[in-house]
């Protein structure tokens, strides 16, 4: 039983029943394979649109801009595609390049990987919230209570480091210098001055929690297929005799 | 119990010892989307090998970093395996593709330390450690852009990887040495 | 329940922290452990429980008893926690996990309840901390009261039989110094029970203590509270207002002043702020935590905009913020390389920086994050002082400083002040405002009054409930 077991808006709980972490990053983890091994573009097409769409229905707020931002990347594939694959029958001709067709393969087909990619770990993190993950880990997958104490002590220190390296870049102004770290000197000083404030917490932490008795502690384990699990593992199984059989 | 205690101690890990690496987890975590910019802004400067060379080694800075500052078995690996975790449950690009790289890249670096049987955190071992992680990350950016990444120039890019990797490595040894005296 | 008796303890063998200690806690009492910062007492803390040996490989040579278990036994110190409700000098420090929510349900987990048991007991929990609105929220949105109260809270739910408090009015919280001091009066009530306090500031305890030890270098004695109330190196009393005699200081011009200023984020914090500030003035800016200090004073230093209203400094005056932690202002691999770049950038001669710095050479060639809290403090303001020798901000600057470093503090910022300095001085530390605040203004419902500060450090005392 998780402290909601349902879709958490706005520090409410709302009972949607959700798949379990451990199937949907299997789901992922195969498919981000797949994604690799795939050279036909007429194969990855299909999987492309299914899964984008599928983490667009479920977070479109959380996601839309990853594949805004793969759009703009694919600029950078199609120079690429353009100087090292330029090769095959000519398919345009605009006077000042000329593409040809295996250009174009290449380009389409990298395109498509990367979004299939993108796709399936946008589906992945539309549906859970990064505790959320961490605890479904944990649980569903085994991860070591230590592992999961880490991750969970990186999110809980997120703000914190947040407002640290805004203060040092703000110092660094202050003092007449680059806001921003960009030589070796800078990136070490200010590297430095971020772990050691971590760090200080850390060991306080580390000595409340041994005093709490950490040694002793196992989470819980388990995991409990519901329909939306089954559903996400048919999906699967389609995905992967498409794109093998067609 | 004591006098078992020194040699145990050196490889077994504390609950501080996770507490740090999720401290690095989330510095790293957050150097890596800022450094993206800067990434982005060098190259349109200096070209893919130059940007390779003065930016890149920061993702592989993790290893040498972790494993100088806590100096066990698997520290390193665990420091690039983190941050990686943490970007694969965020929304970012990559998705669960960062995973491959924090596994591979983890794994070289700390082989970097292993072959050294975990007896020294020096500078050395530190740009090594460093230096490594280059090769799995040129492999999978090999096989998920294949069709359009040139072969001949793999070498050198290879090169210029290793090359930022064992700079960023020096880095991390330095700051671990501020770090660790305190 | 408690007893100590420590031969010698450190980080690492061969260089001992403390010797020489003897300490004992009975049942139904409650035990001051006095000592300036530096002595030890923490080191203490962490020997007598097992922790500075099995989690931080330091060394122990000697013997402890709490209650039936002996910490430097393995296996008795594995069933420590039961026994024990250890809370920190800064609670927000024992925080790990990014939900109050979480933090409790792993809490209750750690103590050995099964899931669906710790979340039951969780939300009973932060019911009664007044958490459950907020209880599915990261941290960071708890103010620091809340926070600190969760983390009290969660030391002590399993009721443990001894109770360890290390420097527990650190913060300085009304509300929590309240809390810290009705927890202690119900454990001395209970007469199984034993209560250990860490302390430089015994000020608010004076009334529970049975009785006391003082750590010093060469080791630890028991003393008896009538000679502790007469020390001057205790804060044992209550400092009484120093009021500012202006007829021969060198308050000057207006440096700085507000108008109608507004700050905060996308809703104002703090409405219509009219201060001003002059040369040789100290002023002091009170409120709870997440009041708005921090934020008025990185507006006025222009890390924010102000959302409305104006912000005047005079002339050519430059305005220097120090950030709460002092760490966060360094740059520099060693402490003369940090004065030289100063020197560089402001033109304030390295001699003269120097000679601001009486311990300099024993530290030029470390690394700044080495030196201790107050020397840290130190650097940061002289190098405040470098850049601007007009308004200096100073955010919450005597936080873990015990009296003996308090008073270092006000030296330096007197001296400064005689040279002309203005500053601005977030705080809630009652010392503060009593002997190196001139004018206080107090954060009341998102507006800055003006107040006469004697009488708000006297109702500063009263409301924590010490008596004068």
């Amino acid at each position: 039983m998780q402290d909601c077991g349902g879709i958490l808006l706005e520090n409410r709980c709302f009972c949607v029943r959700k798949p379990s972490v451990a199937v949907v990053f299997i789901y992922a983890l195969i498919l981000t394979t797949l994604a690799l091994l795939l050279k036909e573009p007429h194969r990855i097409l299909p999987l492309v649109v299914f899964n984008a769409s599928m983490s667009l229905i479920v977070g479109w707020r959380k996601v839309w801009w990853l594949y805004f931002l793969i759009l703009v990347a694919s600029i950078g594939i199609f120079t690429n595609a353009l100087f090292f694959a330029n090769t095959g029958g000519t398919v345009l001709d605009t006077g000042f390049f000329v593409v040809r067709e295996n250009a174009l393969k290449g380009f389409v087909t990298v395109t498509l990987r990367v979004m299939l990619i993108a796709g399936v770990g946008a589906f992945f993190v539309a549906l859970f919230e990064p505790l959320e993950i961490i605890k479904g880990f944990t649980r569903e997958l085994r991860m070591p209570a230590s592992i999961s104490l880490s991750l969970s002590y990186a999110l809980r220190l997120l703000p914190l480091l947040r407002k640290d390296l805004e203060e040092i870049m703000f110092s660094r102004k202050q003092r007449g210098y680059r806001k921003r770290p960009l030589t070796p000197g800078e990136l070490s000083s200010t590297l430095t001055g971020l772990l050691i404030a971590g760090f200080e917490r850390a060991l306080w932490s580390g000595v409340s929690l041994e005093l709490r008795g950490f040694r002793d502690y196992k989470p819980a384990r388990g995991i409990s297929l519901n329909l939306y699990d089954v559903l996400i593992i048919a999906a699967l199984i389609a995905q992967l005799i498409y794109a093998t059989i067609m | 119990m004591k006098a078992s205690k020194p040699l145990e101690a050196r490889k077994t890990y504390t609950v501080i010892d996770f507490l740090y690496l999720g401290v690095i987890a989330v510095v790293f975590a957050i150097l890596f989307t800022v450094w993206w910019d800067v990434y982005y802004a060098v190259k349109a400067l200096l070209g893919p090998i130059g940007t390779r060379i003065l930016t890149y080694g920061l993702w592989f800075m993790p290893v040498p970093l972790a494993a100088s500052l806590i100096r066990k078995p698997f520290s390193g690996f665990l420091g690039e395996f983190l941050p990686a975790l943490l970007e694969a449950i965020f929304p970012t690009p990559g998705g669960i593709y960062n995973l491959y790289y924090g596994i591979a890249q983890g794994l070289a670096g700390e082989a970097g330390y292993a072959i050294f049987r975990y007896k020294k955190y020096g500078i050395l071992q530190a740009g090594i450690s460093g230096a490594l992680p280059a090769i799995p990350a040129l492999v999978l950016d090999a096989i998920l852009f294949e069709d359009i990444y040139p072969w001949n120039e793999m070498i050198l890019l290879l090169a210029a990887l290793m090359i930022s990797g064992a700079l960023y490595g020096l880095i991390a040894y330095g700051v671990a040495s501020s770090v660790r005296r305190k | 329940m408690i007893t100590a008796k420590i031969a010698e303890a450190g980080f690492s063998e061969g260089k001992p922290i403390i010797k020489n200690i003897l300490i004992e806690s009975s049942k139904a009492s409650v035990t001051l452990l006095l000592g300036e910062s530096g002595s030890g007492k923490t080191t203490l803390l962490l020997s007598l429980t097992g922790v500075l040996e099995f989690l931080l490989n330091g060394y122990v040579k000697g013997s402890v008893r709490i209650d039936d278990l002996n910490p430097l036994d393995g296996n008795d110190y594995l069933r420590l926690p039961s026994k024990i409700g250890f809370v920190m000098q800064d609670p927000e420090k024992q925080l790990v996990m990014p939900t109050p929510f979480d933090e409790a349900v792993f809490t209750f987990q750690m103590r050995g309840y099964d899931e669906e048991e710790a979340i039951k007991r969780a939300r009973d929990l932060l019911a009664i901390a007044g958490l459950s609105n907020k209880m599915n929220l990261h941290i960071e949105n708890l103010s620091g009261g809340e926070k600190r109260r969760l983390s009290i809270l969660l030391s002590i739910i399993h009721e443990p039989p001894v109770l360890i408090l290390d420097e527990p009015s650190a913060s300085l919280d009304v509300e929590g110094i309240k809390m810290v001091r009705e927890i202690v009066k119900k454990y001395k009530e209970r007469d199984n029970t034993t209560v250990l306090i860490a302390e430089h500031k015994p000020v608010f305890y004076t009334d529970l203590i049975d009785n006391a030890f003082v750590l010093e270098k060469t080791g630890s004695r028991k003393v008896d509270l009538e000679t502790l109330y007469k020390s001057s190196v205790v804060d044992i009393t209550s400092h009484h207002c120093v009021e500012q005699n202006n007829e021969n200081s060198s308050v000057g011009e207006v440096l700085l002043e507000t108008f109608d200023l507004d700050i905060g984020f996308d809703k104002p914090l703090i409405k219509n702020i009219n201060l001003l500030a002059r040369r040789g003035e100290v002023i002091g800016i009170l409120g709870p935590n997440g009041s708005g200090k921090t934020t008025l004073l990185k507006t006025i230093a222009g890390f924010y905009k102000p959302l409305a209203g104006e912000i005047r400094i005079a002339g050519s005056t430059r305005v220097f913020y120090v950030p709460q932690n002092p760490d966060l202002l360094f740059l520099f691999k060693t402490v003369e390389k940090e004065l030289k770049e100063t020197s560089k950038k402001t033109g304030f001669t390295f001699d003269g920086l120097v000679e601001l710095i009486p311990w300099y050479p024993r530290v030029r060639g470390l690394n700044p994050h080495w030196l201790s809290h107050g020397q840290r403090r130190w650097l940061s303001i002289i190098i405040a002082y470098a850049y601007s020798r007009g308004v200096i901000l100073l955010d919450e600057p005597t936080t873990g400083l015990d009296y003996v470093r308090f008073n270092h503090l006000k030296r330096l910022v007197d001296e400064l002040k005689r040279k002309g300095v203005s500053f601005l001085v977030s705080t809630h530390d009652p010392r503060v405002v009593s002997e190196i605040v001139d004018r206080a203004y107090v954060i009341d419902n998102g507006r800055l009054v003006e107040v006469d500060k004697c009488k708000i450090v006297e109702e500063y005392y009263s409301r924590t409930g010490v008596s004068a």
